[in-house]
């Protein structure tokens, strides 16, 4: 009988502390831009580095941020990638484990898969590349209230993509949660390497 | 009054420096973020121009790839970013210092001539319209960059 009776006082304390837990969170003030229940679930179809289809089921459980960019992009992309790179830095092993970044190129012409994955690379082990066609991009950039186009070729056939520097932060369960600005463009400032690891270590806990 | 055309001398040269004398722009921190692939490469300096005169950067080169051109990153009203090519020449005000870093103006590095990895130097030049050149070596990062 007893351990009958130590269930029904689990079943009843469990709820009890996590919902301690989740209004002790609720005190927290995120330091980046709260989305919270503005911005729909992660939700996509997309072909990863590795040439398979990937959809949000292969990252669930764990915090993911979505960043739309393209290779062929020296400036804004490697600087956001580079300072997530010293967000990573800036957190314990363990935690590092329970994050994501998916890097989405909006630029399915020149990313081919393994040029994706070359590029994901050189960045760490955090980072999956992953395209589609335009369509699909278009969708998906859309839902996250963003776009992007493309510049006229010039005459070697090299061409800018114009695309939102924004990373999408969403928890466990897949919402979305924050909006960061991990670039500075134009002399307007980013979130700084501390906040952006203060508010993943948030939702972490 | 011999005297005090002196001293006006020995103030005015004790005011300007001799790199203002001469009005030698200088680079700083040249550095460049290197990226896998055929993926383009950001080059970033700071130019000071302690002259009096304005100094007018007419393009660049460097022996390391077969295309350097000066761009600039900047913010579009439908909230994307975008990277265009620098209007020619880009002015840079007696003694002022333009900085090309992350997020704004930069060398865009294309077609490179021969395998570069981080840890290596490479020359860049700065052509200016007077026809002098202005060279520095820049330090190759990795993609996390400085």
């Amino acid at each position: 009988m007893f351990p009958r009776q130590l269930l029904h006082a689990l079943a009843v304390l469990v709820p009890l502390v996590s919902m301690l837990l989740v209004s002790g969170c609720s005190d927290y003030e995120w330091k980046t831009s709260n989305i919270t229940g503005k911005f729909p679930d992660l939700e996509f179809e997309l072909t990863s580095e590795h040439d398979e289809t990937i959809t949000e089921e292969d990252f669930a459980n764990t915090i993911n941020m979505l960043f739309f960019g393209f290779t062929s992009c020296p400036d804004v992309c490697p600087m956001t990638l580079s300072r997530l790179n010293m967000v990573m830095d800036n957190l314990e092993p363990q935690e590092r484990r329970q994050i994501r970044v998916l890097f989405v190129s909006v630029d399915p012409q020149r990313d081919t898969p393994p040029k994706l994955r070359e590029y994901t690379n050189a960045f760490g082990p955090h980072l999956v590349g992953a395209t589609a066609d335009v369509e699909t991009l278009e969708t998906l950039t859309s839902r996250y209230h963003t776009a992007f186009s493309y510049g006229e070729k010039d005459s070697e056939g090299n061409y800018n993509v114009n695309h939102n520097g924004s990373v999408f932060v969403f928890d466990r369960q897949g919402k979305a949660r924050l909006k960061v600005t991990a670039s500075s463009v134009g002399g307007i400032p980013s979130d700084s390497v501390e906040a952006i690891a203060s508010d993943l270590r948030a939702l972490i806990d | 009054m011999k005297m005090r055309n002196l001293l006006f001398a020995v103030i005015i040269a004790a005011l300007g420096s001799p790199a203002a004398a001469t009005g030698n722009a200088e680079f700083r921190d040249p550095w460049i973020r290197w990226l896998p692939g055929s993926a383009p490469m950001g080059g970033y300096f700071s130019l000071d121009n302690p002259g009096q005169d304005p100094l007018a950067v007419s393009g660049a080169s460097s022996p390391a790839y077969g295309s350097v051109s000066l761009h600039r990153t900047s913010h579009r009203q439908d909230g994307t970013t975008s990277m265009q090519p620098v209007d020619l020449p880009l002015t840079v005000p007696g003694n002022s210092t333009i900085a090309f870093e992350p997020g704004g103006y930069h060398l865009m590095l294309r077609a490179p001539q021969h395998s570069i990895s981080p840890g290596d130097r490479v020359t860049i030049t700065l052509h200016l319209a007077s026809g002098n050149r202005i060279r520095a070596t820049f330090d190759v990062y990795s993609p996390a960059g400085k």
